[in-house]
């Protein structure tokens, strides 16, 4: 009886000990990693399709992912919007008020003690003309960013609400920047916004002739890349070719071109960020 | 009794051990279960995934910098300008490529070797070169020596070295012959770079064929008629040109040999116009109204009726073959209005191919046999479409710049030829198959129209 139970317990340790390698083996060998779904994580890429820097952003853009935290608080929102496009901040439109309500009274006076300068008129004139079309202006990077942040602001307080009214717990991982699949899907984190960058740096040093891959557009190839927290991109692989060896080449290119890509954001909790680049050529016309 | 109760403590012992090993199997399957459940979907969702899929630049970038020369000989010096210059502009006019500015250049390979091994890649990889071609030229007498290199710049690879030998006169055959090397390591395809175009210009006070090469250069008149000229035809092998003029007062049908200046006339009772060579056969089609309706026939390359291709009651022109000769588009008014249709030689059977648009002329069947370009008439204004030969996927090339007309497809299908008014009289342009590109091929006195495009003709 004794034997036999402690046959039975070996032979339940050692099945035991087996099953853990085969699901270790299943789970972390990367030839057995299941495919993802694309298209819930798939970012529009228009929206980044933003005039930036040529290099990776400074310390200030670094600095901007850390305001994102907090995008209640309108005033750091202006500083962000300094930070990239300084025809539009509201100093400027208070200027520019200034000088068209004392600009009339100016050459009233001038004309009566017969100073009046034309030249000087001329210079108003088109100071003036020019302060109305920076007015009138849309800022697409002062609008995409503050378009992101009402969408972190969207989904902190959204998240805030449903813990107001749930069960009190709140996730460990919600709200941290870098974790994976805490927080929900409506949630944006800032790796999100770091992610919504990307295409902009690839498509940037991406050359691909439409004419050279004979007007193909069906091509699809994924590049995995590992971007390190200083933004340089230490290995690259891919997880599937197109076929087409002249689009896989330029995808490649273009990836080794974009190197580095901006730093990660701060908080990020990971040592590298693994990311996977889906190149299609859909975008050409 | 004291052994009964021992057994029996035995046998509570081994229970309760037992029951452990039990309790504790069942709570490790359950951890067992729970971590198969949890773990599996934090991994799969180890990578995000971003879509990359609008390229900024749509050409490939490539550096090519001024030959290096031997000698300090300035003669050999200005050749080496002017034929990196050439070479600049011969792959440009494919549409492939994105010529980067010498001034950007971080590194003078003229000061270096030309070879793989004293070449610092990251030098062209820093300003985006994709590809770098880097020659070596030496005049001896009137002998040119070309050492030309096409290297991958991200890889540090050799793709292609060629040596040319030839005369200075020569040079253009040289650039043109690695040009087709170049082009064909990269599409499988030869390119342009052998091929000619046949158009009517008016710069002589009448309209008459010329001839220039693929990018414009150096036309010639080739007919001297003193009268009405049009539809220029090229055979296959490009020794025969076809066309329709009225020197004897009637639009008669001439198949010239260009070489030997010899051919024969088909003047017919009526027209005998828009003639088109059957792919790699001496024969051809063209519209003839001698039997009073004008109707498309086969003539061999003497002038000679096959037999009547079209037999409908309606106008029935321009005809153009697809590559393997098995189908014939054309137009026909046989609707109502002018479109295109497309008769099956081997059935007999004719299907319309346009519905879109009141007027579509001039059809262009591509290289490939996929396509047909056409000229067509929307509020007015005459346009280039791109229509599957099936129909589908209709796209149009040219908008609001004037009337563009008579597409003709280059032999690699990579390029469009056509006329247009959008800078006053009509001149020749050329566009890449996707409408891009659009330039203007050559400056000649007066008007010039009816562009085609021969097969790769030449002999290197």
């Amino acid at each position: 009886m004794k034997e036999e139970s402690r046959k039975l317990f070996f032979t339940f340790i050692v099945s035991a000990i087996l099953h853990i390698i085969f699901f270790m083996v299943l789970v972390f060998a990367p030839a057995h990693k299941t495919s993802k779904d694309f298209s819930p994580s798939v970012i529009n890429v228009s929206m980044v399709a933003l005039p930036g820097p040529e290099k990776a952003p400074t310390q200030g853009n670094i600095n901007g992912f850390v305001l994102e935290k907090k995008p209640a608080k309108p005033v750091k929102k202006v500083k962000q919007i300094n930070q990239t496009a300084p025809e539009t901040t509201p100093t400027h439109e208070k200027d520019v008020s200034k000088t068209v309500s004392t600009a009339p009274r100016k050459i009233k006076k001038s004309l009566k003690k017969k100073t009046f300068k034309s030249s000087r008129v001329v210079k108003s004139a088109i100071d003036r003309i020019k302060k109305n079309v920076d007015k009138s202006r849309p800022n697409p990077v002062a609008e995409a960013i503050s378009r992101l942040k009402d969408k972190v602001g969207k989904a902190d307080s959204a998240g805030q609400q449903k813990t107001e009214a749930g069960t009190n717990a709140t996730s460990p991982s919600a709200g941290i920047p870098g974790g994976y699949g805490g927080g929900g899907k409506g949630q944006i984190k800032l790796i999100d916004i770091y992610r919504a960058q990307i295409p902009y740096y690839i498509e940037k040093n991406w050359a691909f002739s439409k004419q050279l891959s004979h007007g193909q557009t069906d091509l699809v190839a994924v590049v995995v890349i590992k971007i390190m927290k200083n933004g340089k991109i230490k290995e690259v692989w891919f997880e599937k070719k197109s076929g087409n060896n002249y689009f896989d080449e330029s995808a490649y290119k273009a990836v080794i071109k974009s190197d580095p890509l901006p730093v990660l954001p701060e908080g990020f909790l990971r040592p590298y960020y693994d990311l996977g680049l889906i190149f299609t050529p859909s975008g050409l016309r | 009794m004291v052994s009964c109760l021992n057994i029996s403590k035995i046998g509570s012992v081994s229970k309760a051990v037992n029951s452990c090993l039990s309790s504790f199997a069942v709570l490790f399957l359950l951890v067992l279960t729970a971590l198969f459940l949890i773990i599996p979907p934090f991994c799969s969702a180890e990578y995000d995934y971003i879509d990359i899929n609008n390229p900024f630049l749509k050409k490939i970038p490539i550096a090519i910098p001024s030959f290096k020369t031997v000698t300090e000989n300035p003669a050999e010096k200005r050749l080496s300008v002017t034929t990196s210059g050439l070479l600049s502009e011969t792959l440009e006019f494919t549409g492939y490529f994105k010529m980067l500015d010498h001034d950007a250049f971080l590194f003078d390979p003229e000061k270096s070797d030309i070879t793989a091994l004293n070449t610092n890649f990251q030098n062209w990889t820093d300003i985006g070169a994709e590809l770098l071609i880097t020659g070596l030229l030496e005049i001896k007498d009137d002998i040119v020596d070309i050492e030309l290199r096409l290297y991958d710049t991200f890889k540090a690879k050799l793709l292609i070295g060629k040596k040319y030998k030839g005369l200075i006169n020569d040079r253009r055959k040289i650039i043109r012959r690695f040009c087709s090397e170049v082009t064909y390591y990269l599409t499988g395809k030869s390119g342009v770079f052998n091929s000619k175009i046949a158009f009517i210009s008016t710069g002589s006070g009448n309209k008459e064929i010329y001839i220039c090469e693929f990018d414009g250069h150096n036309p010639v008149q080739k007919t001297h008629n003193k009268s009405i000229t049009l539809s220029p035809a090229w055979s296959s092998d490009g020794k025969w040109i076809a066309y329709t003029s009225y020197k004897k007062g009637n639009p008669d049908l001439y198949i010239k040999n260009l070489a030997e200046k010899r051919g024969v006339v088909v003047a017919k009772k009526g027209i005998n116009i828009t003639p088109a060579w059957i792919p790699g056969k001496f024969a051809l089609a063209a519209t003839l109204s001698f039997s009073g309706d004008p109707e498309i026939y086969m003539l061999t390359g003497s002038g000679k009726i096959i037999k009547k291709l079209t037999d409908k009651w309606g106008i029935d022109v321009s005809p153009s073959w697809s590559p393997d000769g098995k189908k014939m588009a054309f137009v026909s008014n046989r609707s109502g209005k002018a479109q295109i249709y497309i008769k099956n030689i081997a059935s007999n059977s004719v299907e319309r191919l346009t519905f879109q648009g009141r007027y579509n002329t001039s059809p262009n069947w591509s290289p490939d046999g996929n396509k047909i370009a056409y000229c067509g008439m929307e509020k007015g204004e005459f346009n280039i479409y791109v229509i599957n030969v099936d129909g589908s996927n209709l796209f149009q090339l040219t908008f609001n710049e004037g009337d563009n007309e008579s597409p003709s497809w280059s032999p690699d299908g990579s390029l469009i030829a056509f006329n247009s008014n959008r800078e006053g009289p009509h001149r020749l342009y050329v566009m890449t198959a996707y409408g891009t590109d659009q330039r203007r091929l050559l400056s000649l006195p007066g008007e010039q129209t009816n562009p085609k495009w021969s097969l790769n003709i030449l002999n290197n």
